[in-house]
This record gives C-alpha cells, structure tokens and sequence, in this order.
C-alpha cells in the first residue's frame, strides 16, 4: 500500500516524460541518421571524382604516344601536359592522399594543358586522319565529360548536405554532432559576360 | 509566350524563311536570341544579348520594366543610338521591339550599310515595317 | 534532388496503396458476383493474380523486354561512344553503377530503360536514334533514361501496370462470363434476396466495370508525370535542357513523317511492346496531324504532349544554372498547371553550374520548322497562308474571332 500509491500518482507523469523524451530521441535520431547519410554521399561523391581523376590521370601517357609522333612542332603544349600530370602526382594523386587545394589546383592546370593539346591537335589533318587519335579523341572528351559530371555531382552532393545542416532543427544538432560545412569544387566561371556590345557603322 | 504590353498571346509570322513573333494588336515584334541576324542574313554578332545583370529587380529606370515573354524576367533598356532604346531579356532570351521601332533600326542599317535593300528577305521586312505601325 | 527523389517515393507509395485498395475492391466483388460469398476468396484470387504476375515482371520483365525487342547487348569495344555516354550520365546522376546498354536493330527512333532497381538496370537504344543524334542530344536522351532509373519509375510504373493489368483482367473474365449468361443462376436467386443484396450487386457491378478504367487513368497520369520529372532529371543531369529539346525534336519530326506515310503501321513497328510504352523517350504512337484528336491532349496517352515537353525545356535553357523546382516553375509558365508531383520542399534546393556547354549547332531549319507546324497543328494552332506569301500561325489561347492582319501586306485572315 506504501508503494502503490506514490507509484500511481507518479505513474501518468512518469509516462508523458517517457513518451515525449522518447519521442524527441527517436526525432534527433533521425536528424543525425539524415546528416550521416548526407554527408556519406559528399563523401561518395568526393571518391567518384577522385577516381575518374585517375582514369584520366593514366590516360596521358597513351594520349602522348599517339600524339607525339605527328606533332613535332608543338613541343611547348606537349611539355605543359607533362608538366601538368607531374605537378598533379605531387599533389598526392594516385597515392590516395594529399590536401584537397592543392590537388584542384593541379587538375585545374591539367585540364588546361589538355584543352590546348586538344586544340592545337585540330591542325594536323595527319593525326586528326588516324583512326587511333579518333578513338583517342573521344576517350579522351568523355573522360573530360566524366571528370567534369564527378565534380557536379559531387556540388550537388554537398548542396543537399548543407542545405539539410542549415535547416531547422538539424542546425541545433549540426553543430553539436560536428558535422562541419563542406567545400564545393569551384572552378574559374568563364569571364563574365559584359553589357551587350553593339558593332554596327 | 505573351505580348509584354498586352499579355495576348504572341502570334508567329514565318517570311522567306524566317520567324519572328509578333503581337496581334500591332504592340511590336519579339526576336529571340540570333534571330536579328538570321532577319538580317547578317554573318556575325549585329546586337550581342548578352547577360546584363541585374535584371531581376522589376525596378529599372521609369519604374516597371516590361517583362520578357521568355522568362519573365522584367528587362532591360538599352540605348542602340540616338532615338533608338530596345528592350532586351537580362538573361539573353531576345529582344523586344516596341511598335515602329524595327522599322527605325531597319532604315538606320540601311543607311549604314549593313543590310542591301534590295534582297527579297529584306524588301518583305520592308513592306513589314511599313504596315506594321512603321509610321509612328 | 535527393530530398526530390525521397518525397516522391511516399507519394508513390500511397498512390500504389490506394490501387490496392481498388485491386481488393474489385478482387471482393468480382468474388460476390459470382457466387454468394465469394468476395474473400476474389480478393485472395486478385491478389495471387497480381502477385504472380509482379513476381514475373520482377525476375524475368527485363530480359523478356530485351528478348522481345530483339536488343543485343554492346561495351566499350563495340559502341565506345554510346558506352562513355552512359557512363557519364550514370556518374552525373550518382548511380553507384552505369547500367547494362542494348542496341536494337529498328528504323523506329526510340529509346527506353528496365531493369527493377539502379543496379539491375539496363538501358536501350535503337540505331535509328542512335544515328539521328548528336552527342550532347543522345547525352540528353540517356540522361532522360537514367532519370527515369534514379527515380525507380520501372518498378513503380510496373507496379501500377501489373496492378492495372490485373484489374482489367479480373473485370473482363468477369463481363464474359456474364456475357455467356453466368449471371442467369444469379439473377434467379436474387429475386428472392432481400434489397441490400440487390444494391450491393449494383455497386459491385459498377465497380468492377469502371475500377479497369480508373485503374488505367490513374497508370497513365502517372507514367505521364514520371516523364516530365525524367526531363527534368535529364536537364539537371546534362545542365543542358535545349539538348534534350533538339533530341526530342528530331524525334518528333521523324515519328510525324513515319507516320503520315504508313499510318497506323507505324504503330506496328514500335520497337517494344505495348506494355512497356512507359519506359520509352517518346510515345510510339505519336501522331502530328491529328488536329482534333490530340486538342484534349491524352487522358489515354502514356507520353505528355511533345510540343510542351520541348517548350518546357526551351524556356530552362535560357538560364544558366537551374534545379528540379526550376523545371517545376517552366512546366507551369508552359502548362498553366501547378507542378504538384514536384513536393514543395525539394524546390528550393539549387544546383551549381559547373560547366558550360556550347550550344548545338543549328539543325536543318527547314526540318525543324516543319516539324514544329506539325505539332503547333497538333497542339490546336491555327496556321494560315497569307496569298502574299507570309505563313501566318496563331496560338490557341488566341480568340478564334479576333481579326488577325498579316503584319507584311496589311490582309486580314478570315
């Protein structure tokens, strides 16, 4: 009798604290299981870019041999590419480590050289002519295009990640679990555009 | 897409080849972007529309700026010359040539010589600008 | 677009609970149709019957499809520049594997994806189209497949499909059986039955016979809808939306001259069959001409109509970076109706332009220009030829009885 009264006054109070604190638990574990997913797919995401880096990475050293015989004058572009791969293997690339920065400066400076390989290679009907550089060509545009389309998915990866971090109430929790704010990949925008330019008279 | 004046449906006109929309109230003709050189038979760039920037805010000079058919976005005035300001989408999407007003940048191409009277494309402009409130 | 994709998936959810509901309505009076007291056993018969055949489509659909579509499979070797294609969309699109790619042998341009999950898809192309397209457009129709992937429409669409199939099955075994005098013995015993069984007959009868029809509406809308959300993933995929437009251009202007010259055969050398319509990038049985016909444009179609597909994309292309809830906005400036299959919650979510694309070279003019008066036809314009040579085409929000002057000579059309 001593026991089961307090018990039973207790009892309906007891049993709202369980079911809300119960209930806010299972909300915040949902929250942290989102941001986990979230921020496992920037993750991703950051890997599928790093991997197509690779692909293009080992790519060069076909590209030049092919390229090389035909373009004797060109020795300038073909010594940026080289120079180009070498500053992205310092950069960490293919050891699977390295500081990010440095790593999207060097790809950022691969891109160029192979955009002018590519670009002068369009003067030599010789080469644009072997079936081999038509297939290389193409390897080589879609492994720009796949670099390219990693580093998109990649910013939208991180878009739906900060946006579910900024969000109410995973803002209270963000912070507190530390999940931090992801870089986007940001690449030099083609100058801007200007005023509209009249050329007439 | 609508006539930025009166919100009626664009019409669209095809002469020798070309396009264009225009307002069935004679309110003035809508090229899309290249359309004016393809109009012209012009080689290159005769007006580059190109992003302006800071189109968005519906508050240019003269309070509200027509809306471009396109995206809606209101536009942007822009002087060509002396007795000439077009309308043109902050985006690029086109131009907006109020009533009469392709018929002065016509005669103004005309006279600079750019455009030779005498081809079918532009005798049909020609006679388009005069009917089409050329006067005014 | 991953919030997108996971709202969509509760939405879905319920409308499939809502078909089984109506699966389990008809199954029950379909059973007490036929004799007093069947209705359980009909709805354990219905849904055995849906079960069967969505455990066939599941393990079997696919390579049944590819069978029937006489499609071969290529790689890297024979096809290298379809297969990076894919795999560039695949990698855009996040898939954790690019699918299976086939090539089917057809003069019919098409294309479409199956498979039940993202990593047992495959996805098909017919030369035809294959041979039509540039690379930044056959990058936009695969990435219209992949969309469709992505989003698991294969096995939701299938889902609805074997459910609607089920339904219409149950109703037509039913209305023959009736029709070959099942129901005499029924109407006999019923006479003598009290009122309630009477109406509950009545109902019954209603719901069965309408319940394969709804079914079917329901299937369509749907599958109309998963392919602007497919267009949709194809532009934020691509960040190209005028390539798809040109695609689906070229697609338009040869299905409308296919079929103006054979007809209905067109129909006929589609090259999948019926049931998979949803999956294709455009309907096969697209018809241009047909003024009247398409004004009320498919309640019965599985494909939205062309012409605004391709306006849709036409107006996200003057923008340089865009999300789903851009696409959500053009579709209603074009359609006039709210976008209410984009949830409202993914639509603030941007995306960030990474790259710029060079616009594709201007098709033949000609062509296209063609082909655009056949669907402004289709889509209820009025086109007239002016006698001074000007053609003359007015939208249909335009009043019929507005006097229009041809803005070169001044005539008015009548």
């Amino acid at each position: 009798m001593m026991f089961v009264l307090p018990l039973a006054f207790l009892g309906p109070v007891l049993l709202v604290f369980l079911v809300v604190g119960g209930g806010l638990l299972l909300v915040v574990v949902g929250i942290y299981n989102g941001l986990v997913r979230a921020r496992n797919g920037v993750e991703n995401a950051w890997q599928q870019i790093d991997v197509q880096l690779k692909r293009r990475f080992d790519l060069i050293p076909n590209l030049m041999e092919t390229v090389k015989g035909y373009m004797t004058h060109e020795r300038e572009v073909l010594e940026g590419v080289t120079a180009a791969r070498n500053m992205v293997q310092a950069a960490g690339q293919g050891t699977g480590g390295g500081d990010r920065a440095a790593q999207i400066e060097a790809q950022g400076a691969l891109t160029g050289a192979l955009g002018r390989l590519i670009a002068v290679a369009e003067n030599y009907p010789d080469l644009k002519a072997s079936a081999n550089f038509a297939e290389l060509q193409e390897e080589l545009a879609s492994t720009e295009n796949k670099v390219a389309f990693s580093r998109q998915f990649y910013n939208d990866s991180v878009m739906s990640y900060d946006n579910k971090r900024e969000q109410f109430p995973a803002v209270i929790f963000a912070g507190m679990f530390g999940f931090k704010e992801e870089p986007y990949w940001k690449i030099e925008e083609a100058s801007e555009r200007e005023a509209p330019k009249v050329s007439f008279s | 897409m609508r006539c930025p004046a009166c919100k009626l449906a664009l019409a669209t006109l095809e002469v020798e080849g070309v396009e264009l929309d225009f307002c069935v109230e004679g309110h003035g003709y809508w090229l899309d972007e290249g359309e004016l050189e393809v109009l012209l038979g012009a080689e290159e760039t005769v007006l580059e529309v190109g992003e302006l920037g800071g189109g968005n805010g519906g508050k240019g000079p003269g309070g509200r700026r027509p809306r471009c058919p396109r995206c809606k976005r209101s536009m942007t005035p822009v002087v060509l010359f002396e007795g000439l300001e077009l309308d043109l989408c902050p985006v690029g999407d086109g131009i907006w040539f109020d009533e009469g007003e392709l018929a002065v940048l016509m005669t103004e191409l005309v006279r600079a010589g750019r455009v030779v009277a005498d081809t079918p494309l532009a005798r049909s402009l020609d006679s388009l600008t005069r009917h089409f409130g050329g006067t005014s | 677009m991953f919030e997108l994709i996971h709202r969509n998936r509760r939405r879905s959810a319920l409308l499939v609970v809502a078909m089984t509901l109506l699966l389990v309505a008809v199954g029950f009076f379909a059973g007490e149709l036929l004799g007093s007291g069947g209705g359980p056993l009909g709805i354990v018969f219905a849904l055995a019957l849906m079960g069967g055949l969505f455990a066939l489509s599941w393990f079997a659909g696919d390579k049944v499809l590819l069978a029937a579509s006489k499609a071969r499979p290529v790689d890297g070797e024979s096809a290298p520049q379809l297969v990076n294609v894919v795999e560039e969309m695949s990698i855009a699109a996040g898939l954790s594997k690019p699918p299976a790619v086939y090539v089917i042998e057809s003069n019919v341009p098409n294309a479409f994806a199956t498979g039940r999950d993202p990593e047992h898809a495959t996805v098909a192309i017919t030369d035809r189209l294959l041979a039509l397209l540039s690379r930044e457009e056959l990058q936009a129709v695969i990435a219209h497949e992949i969309g469709h992937i992505k989003h698991r429409d294969i096995l939701y669409m299938t889902l609805l499909s074997v459910m609607a199939g089920s339904i219409a099955l149950l109703s037509d075994v039913l209305m023959r059986w009736f029709w070959w005098g099942g129901g005499r013995r029924r109407s006999r015993t019923s006479s003598d039955s009290g009122q309630g069984e009477l109406v509950l007959l009545l109902v019954g009868f209603l719901v069965v016979v309408f319940g394969a029809l709804v079914a079917r509406l329901v299937y369509l809308a749907a599958s109309r809808t998963r392919e602007y959300m497919a267009d949709a993933g194809a532009a934020v995929f691509t960040r190209n939306p005028l390539a798809l437009a040109s695609a689906l251009e070229k697609l338009g202007a040869e299905q409308a001259g296919a079929s103006s010259e054979q007809g209905k055969t067109a129909r006929a050398s589609s090259p999948v069959p019926p049931s998979a319509r949803a999956m294709l990038i455009v309907s096969p049985a697209l018809k241009a001409g047909a003024g009247k016909r398409s004004q009320s444009p498919g309640l019965f179609s599985t494909h939205p109509p062309l012409a605004e597909r391709i306006e849709i994309l036409r107006q996200l292309g003057g923008q340089p970076n865009f999300s789903y809830g851009d696409y959500a906005g053009a579709f209603k400036r074009v359609s006039g109706k709210r976008a209410s299959f984009f949830p409202s919650d993914a639509l603030g979510e941007g995306a960030v332009s990474t790259m710029s694309f060079n616009a594709d070279e201007p098709a033949a003019t000609e062509l296209r220009r063609e082909a655009l008066d056949g669907l402004r036809r289709g889509a209820g314009w009025r086109l007239w030829d002016c006698p001074c040579g000007a053609r003359i085409k007015l939208p249909m929000e335009l009043d019929r009885e507005r006097a229009v002057a041809c803005p070169r000579c001044g005539q008015v059309a009548e």
